[in-house]
């Protein structure tokens, strides 16, 4: 590692060098900062995360990306492992997620794992917080994420290449191929990640004795070690192509296959050995979608047709000869079809209405064995369909209105409507100073897996239901030498009949509908930047979350002290600041992300040791050269990630990496 | 400029470290060492923690102090006990912990928890996710697995690993699980739980598995040895679901013989959802299982009890706790039960006296679902030539041979019954029958006094065994008050549960008594108590014999407003609310002179009645006397002998209607009610 460290310095002053004769403009973003909001987005309460932050570093997923760059909670066990996001509080199946205008949520699971969608593969996401989900889909009681790709407007051929080095044995290789000319374009993205992943850790949680010679115990110390079975190797390959027809028309393609191989990591108290033994995920998936958008001066209409096949296998098996290699494994297989349709309508310049309905046919087959169950899970489809009508009123230039209203059906089964009001006021125009609230009812139908799992599976489930107030500020100033933009929301939250997983006395798990979980809370965000000199601008982004989100669910008998106590690893308070620094050719940046802590039992014992995980603080740094020969663009970019070597973990018995390195280096023509 | 970039690059350097200051992992440095086991030696309680997440850890419970300490593996130690606690076994002063999802078994110090040896799934064994640890001798012990197709065998003084035993096809579909071990003689027998109905035999001298017995149900997942060589075992019945079958989720309990291996006795359980385990006690000549609630069984009844001896927690509203682990305390038949509430928080343990009285209740770790006691190995080893209840002490015996559930507490109006003070306020206002019938079987493991009221009050309890008929000796005994000057006799009635539906809904049987068939005595008695309408008012009464009378509101004895129970059903008559008792009515023999009253006994067959069978049973209740009952004394309605093999139910009711100015209604009272079959062959008359 030291000698990759001084590598990377060398690399980083022989191009400071280079950086001499090479300039590029550097200016305040041309963000907007206007009181004149769109009316689709009268108060809604959303976070958009753009091209650059998401395009700047290789290996990072989406995971990573919601993690330093909004308040939500990621749930995870390190890189490449299973990463789930939370939305104030809520569980990870609360938040629903897009991908072109297709939920991508597991049926079976009703969760979206961020580790296995790379960053790269993303151009815009925006973050649509409790109620403003309902705009975009229903279910979403936390909240919904929204990603998206665009079609390239660079015209001609053009290249990039990525690769990324980084410790542990980690690569990531990252080529890009786009072509755009007047009614055509394409991308073609790959990404190949690999590594090793075996970083050490001093292990807290095992000791070593040292005995003399009687048997007594004359040293103890707590072993170094390596994470065992973290290994991952993932392709991704993401083929788009767009036909503009010129007249207000396009249609496009998206094709993305990904298959992945990861090791689940053994627990820090794990005494087996990863020579003898795999823990092993494995998976294929591909999403497509077909789209066609047609857009007129008063209206537009989107058409999207899609199919999603994803296919799972988990194996937990040895390769010594004293049992049966494969020791527990479980298969699943979903086909999604899905077709949806949406118009947007300006009645006036005042008045918009937007209507969609939408279908989605999921079918599951799943199957495990272990010494609990070998056999089908449940081999099921299920059509769940969707119909929206929003219309969206700014009666006063001041003042805009927005109702929305959903009805779902899954299966055969219709759920109470989901409605949901918005309201936009402009308090003070200088500051583009706008007050939002809104209010809206949401329920999220039980997953495949909660209906259908055997054994445990509950028929009987009511869909999760929720109701949402936000309130909240935002405002917005941009002088010639510097900007400043930021909002701040309170909301607060009911969830009742949760679905929660609990085991029974016979030793397999089932779902209730048990809980009424209460969120309120704060969420503050803010962007600035401030251009000291004609090459020297300094950006700043914060975000703060201020979450308790507490179970005032009914006790399990008299023995329950969960009621009123804070959910289960969801933190009071997260919090993350990103700043950047630029000058000529040359960015310094430094990421910073704080939880608080987190509690492992519902009651949040303290008295247990492992009750409560330590609030922790990640700091990483990076440093990046651009430089140009003729038409090509190279740059090196240096990071070094947990820069203080912090000791934390963010699960229970699963230590994360200390300090570690990356180069990447970029080629763009 | 150049300054000023420094300057920048100083401030975000200090900004990110200021900011990085406290990181630390969980709380990593241990509390205060746990303190040391005491002489007595303790409970220790293993919590198996949420799987995957590592946190197992291990509680030890002081039972004379009552102070609970957890989390005392990591504080002896300075590190995790581990992932998924399966099972704590002591040994001597070793206590061996199988953590089955961490590959590891720990020998700890019972004295200080320190840790003495480990044994991991290394490559250099076959332990793969270790379950049970059975100690064969002081050289060889043999460990379980759930995935191994091994039993791995170690040195438990050592920790040196020795070699392992093939259980290859111990299972189906690829499993070779096995579970708890127990040894009769040189073989040692363990169950196999995942996709089986097989006990396999292992000879330990050749450490191999000599043979197979095959259960008729599917999954065995509890298994212990009797004094008599008995192996009894519970499955779980395997499962069955909409997609799948492996099983019928009927769990079964069998007793096997050990030495012949052939099965005994094969009982299908009534439910399907439990955590189905069995304890046994110091003699190894009682069980204890949950199936839901804990039930109590001899080893030689011939099929597990209906009624509970323990029943599981129930709250106010209504909600179950569900069982998750049981224990019994070889010292002295306490039992140890664990609820999990959610399975993710501090788990909950109940301690009761071997008589079922709730003692203790604390909170541990996550998950509580194994309970170990200092030395119990050394305590719990059978032993042919042992009197089965030698050491048995006299709370334990009451505790066997009581009545396990109250069906019914229906008791006339009485001064006795409605805040009455004298035994703590016994039946609240407002109670309802269910609660009523939990506060009687309360105060009768107490041996709390419990009224019956006026003529016609009665209760009904059940047993959770067969009471034998021993065709003229005494079957029965019933405690109540009665003085040489004053007895309140009551009639006792049986019933078997021919039906086996485990409710007294069959037919009763009076057991006649001294004055059965002559004129003190009056069959097909009805007698009907009106509610009055005003508080602090005598209540009114009729017969079907054409008398009539009251029971006295007495304020010197009772300031209760009322002496009517709400508990108890009544109806809606033209004459207002009342109710009506069946039965027999004895006569009506006290007498008042100058302010004394005096109630005389019969001669005998009567509770709560100072009779010739009202005495000091030293083989069973040294400390005061009872009336002694025998089931061949049942008549039939007509009056003949109803022949009766066994009994399952009590009713006591009182027999009297007197009521005297100075004492009130005769009523007769109940302090418990036993049975002698547990203790068959001790009984001096």
């Amino acid at each position: 590692m030291a000698r990759l460290w001084i590598s990377f310095t060398a690399l980083i002053l022989s191009l400071s060098i280079a950086a001499q004769d090479t300039h590029r403009p550097i200016e305040l973003d041309n963000v907007q900062v206007v009181a004149a909001r769109r009316l689709k987005d009268v108060g809604v309460e959303k976070t958009s995360i753009d091209t650059l932050i998401l395009h700047d570093n290789v290996s990072l997923s989406m995971a990573d990306i919601l993690s330093k760059n909004s308040t939500l909670f990621i749930k995870s066990y390190g890189r490449a492992t299973e990463s789930t996001a939370e939305f104030r509080g809520t569980s990870p199946s609360h938040t629903q997620v897009t991908w072109n205008g297709m939920k991508v949520n597991s049926p079976m699971l009703g969760t979206v794992d961020f580790s296995t969608i790379p960053s790269y593969f993303i151009d815009e996401t925006n973050l649509y917080h409790g109620a403003s989900s309902i705009n975009i889909t229903g279910g979403g009681l936390g909240g919904a994420v929204e990603m998206l790709t665009k079609p390239i407007t660079e015209e001609g051929l053009h290249g990039q290449y990525v690769q990324g080095i980084g410790s542990f044995n980690t690569y990531d290789q990252f080529v890009r191929l786009t072509y755009h000319k007047k009614h055509w374009s394409s991308s073609t993205r790959v990404v190949y990640s690999t590594s090793d992943n075996k970083y050490t850790y001093t292990n807290y949680d095992k000791k070593t004795d040292v005995y003399d010679n009687q048997g007594n115990v004359i040293k103890s110390y707590h072993p170094k070690e390596k994470n065992k079975s973290g290994y991952f190797d993932d392709v991704h390959a993401l083929q788009e192509v767009y036909y503009n027809t010129g007249n207000g028309n396009r249609i496009g393609l998206n094709v993305w296959y990904s298959h992945s191989k990861r090791g689940l990591p053994f627990l820090s108290v794990d005494y087996k050995d990863d020579a003898d033994f795999k823990n092993e995920q494995k998976s294929n998936t591909l999403r497509n979608v077909l789209s066609w958008q047609s857009i007129h001066e008063d209206w537009t209409l989107n058409a999207k047709g899609g199919y999603i096949y994803n296919e799972m296998m988990y194996d937990y098996f040895t390769t010594r000869q004293d049992a049966t290699n494969s020791i527990t494994k479980s298969r699943s297989y979903t086909n999604t079809a899905f077709a949806s349709v949406n118009a947007d309508w300006n009645i006036s310049e005042r008045m918009l209405f937007t209507t969609g309905a939408s279908a989605y046919y999921n079918h599951v087959k799943s199957s495990d064995m272990s010494p609990f169950h070998i056999g089908d899970n449940f081999n099921k489809g299920r059509c769940d369909t969707e119909v929206n009508a929003q219309i969206r009123w700014r009666p006063i230039d001041v003042l805009s209105l927005a109702a929305v209203l959903r009805e779902e059906m899954h299966g055969e089964k219709i759920i109470a409507p989901i409605p949901a009001v918005f309201a936009d006021v402009i308090l003070y125009k200088p500051l583009n100073l706008v007050l939002k609230a809104s209010v809206a009812k949401n329920y999220r139908y039980p997953s495949m897996d909660d209906l259908y799992f055997q054994p445990g599976g509950n028929k009987d489930l009511l869909p999760e239901r929720g109701f949402t107030y936000d309130t909240g500020v935002e405002f917005g100033i941009k002088k010639r030498m510097w900007m400043l933009k930021g909002n701040v929301t309170a909301f607060d939250s009911y969830i009742k009949d949760w679905i929660l997983w609990t085991p029974n006395t016979k030793g397999f798990w089932e779902p209730s509908n048990v809980k009424k979980v209460h969120n309120y809370g704060i969420e503050a965000t803010a962007n600035g930047e401030l251009m000291l000199a004609k090459d020297l601008k300094i950006t700043a982004s914060a975000n703060y979350a201020w979450t308790p989100s507490k179970n005032m669910g009914e006790e399990v008998n008299a023995n329950d002290e969960s009621y009123g106590k804070q959910l289960c690893y969801v933190p009071k308070v997260s919090a993350n600041c990103n700043v950047k620094m630029m000058w000529k050719t040359w960015t310094a940046g430094c990421q910073w992300s704080h939880y608080s802590e987190r509690f492992t039992t519902t009651s949040n014992e303290v008295s247990y040791i492992t009750g409560k995980l330590k609030p922790y603080y990640m700091t990483d740094v990076s440093i990046e050269k651009v430089f140009h020969v003729k038409k090509i663009e190279f740059s090196v970019k240096g990071i070094v990630n947990n820069v203080l070597n912090t000791e934390y973990v963010t699960v229970l018995s699963h230590p994360m990496p200390g300090r570690n390195y990356e180069v990447i280096f970029k080629v763009k023509v | 400029m150049k300054t000023n970039i420094i300057l920048y690059s100083c401030v975000l350097s200090l900004a990110s470290l200021l900011m990085t200051a406290c990181s630390d992992l969980e709380d990593i440095k241990p509390n205060d060492p746990p303190t040391p086991v005491t002489a007595e030696g303790g409970v220790f309680i293993l919590c198996e923690g949420n799987f995957n997440s590592g946190n197992s850890t291990l509680s030890y419970y002081d039972p004379v102090t009552k102070k609970v300490e957890n989390g005392v593996f990591r504080r002896a130690n300075d590190r995790k006990l581990g992932d998924t606690g399966q099972s704590i076994a002591i040994y001597g002063n070793t206590a061996y912990i199988a953590m089955e999802n961490s590959g590891i078994v720990w020998g700890i110090s019972t004295d200080d928890f320190k840790v003495k040896g480990q044994l991991t799934a290394s490559s250099d064994t076959k332990i793969i996710n270790p379950r049970y640890v059975h100690k064969v001798s002081d050289t060889k012990a043999y460990v379980t697995d759930l995935y191994a197709h091994y039993i791995n065998i170690f040195n438990p003084q050592t920790f040196k690993y020795i070699g392992s035993i093939s259980v290859e096809g111990a299972a189906n579909l690829g499993y070779c699980s096995t579970e708890e071990m127990v040894q009769f003689g040189k073989y040692v027998f363990t169950n196999c739980w995942s996709y089986s109905n097989k006990i396999l035999v292992i000879d330990t001298e050749l450490d191999k598995v000599t043979e197979t017995i095959t259960l008729t149900s599917w999954q065995p997942k509890s298994m212990k040895l009797d004094k008599n060589g008995k192996l009894w075992v519970i499955t779980d019945g395997g499962y069955t679901t909409a997609e799948t079958s492996y099983g019928d989720n009927v769990p079964h309990l069998y007793r096997i013989d050990a030495a012949t291996r052939k099965i005994e006795l094969d009982q299908a359980l009534t439910t399907d959802e439990a955590n189905v385990q069995i304890a046994m006690n110091r003699n190894a000549d009682t069980l204890y299982i949950i199936n839901n609630d804990i039930y109590r069984m001899g080893i030689n009844d011939k099929k597990m009890p209906v009624q509970p001896f323990i029943n599981a927690p129930v709250d106010s509203n209504g909600k179950r706790h569900k069982l998750y682990g049981i224990g019994v305390d070889p010292h002295n038949n306490e039992v140890y039960v664990a609820d999990a509430v959610d399975y993710r928080q501090a788990g909950a343990v109940y301690r009761f006296s071997s008589q079922g009285v709730l003692i203790d209740n604390f909170k541990v770790g996550i998950t509580p679902n194994h309970f170990a006691f200092s030395d119990e190995n050394a305590k719990n080893i059978p032993n042919e030539n042992e009197d089965e209840n030698e050491n048995e002490n006299e709370d334990e015996k009451m505790a066997r041979a009581l009545v396990s559930k109250i069906f019914e507490y229906m008791p006339a109006p009485g001064h006795q019954v409605n805040g009455y003070t004298v035994v703590g306020d016994f039946i609240h206002d407002g109670a309802t029958m269910e609660e009523a019938c939990d506060s009687v079987m309360s105060h009768f493991k107490h041996q709390f006094m419990v009224s019956l009221g006026a003529q016609g009050g009665y209760l009904v309890a059940g047993f959770d065994h067969n009471v034998l008929n021993s065709n003229g000796d005494y079957d029965l005994a019933i405690k109540g008050n009665p003085y040489s000057y004053q007895s309140e006799p009551g009639i006792v009635w049986v019933m078997k549960d021919e039906n086996g539906n485990g409710l007294p809904d069959d037919t009763w049987y009076e057991l006649a008594g001294s004055e059965y068939g002559t004129e003190n005595e009056t069959l097909d008695y009805a007698i009907t108590y009106y509610k009055p309408t005003e508080p602090f008012a005598d209540i009114r009464w009729t017969d079907n014999q054409g008398g009539e009378g009251i029971v006295p509101y007495m304020k010197s004895w009772n300031a209760h407003e009322s002496y009517w129970q709400d508990w108890v059903p009544a109806e809606m008559t033209p004459e207002g609310l009342c109710r009506t008792y069946y039965g027999s009515r004895l006569k009506d023999t006290h007498t008042y002179t100058n302010g004394y009253t005096m109630e005389p006994p019969f001669d005998w067959g009567y509770a709560d009645n100072d009779g010739k069978d009202y005495f000091k049973n030293d083989n069973f209740y040294k400390k005061g006397a009872m009336a002694y009952f025998k089931i061949s004394n049942a008549v039939t309605k007509e009056g003949k002998p109803a022949n009766l093999d066994y009994i399952n139910f009590v009713k006591v009711q009182t027999g009297q209607t007197g009521c005297s100015p100075n004492l009130g209604e005769i009523s007769t009272e109940v302090h418990g009610i036993w049975s002698l079959t547990p203790l068959r062959g001790k009984d001096e008359k």
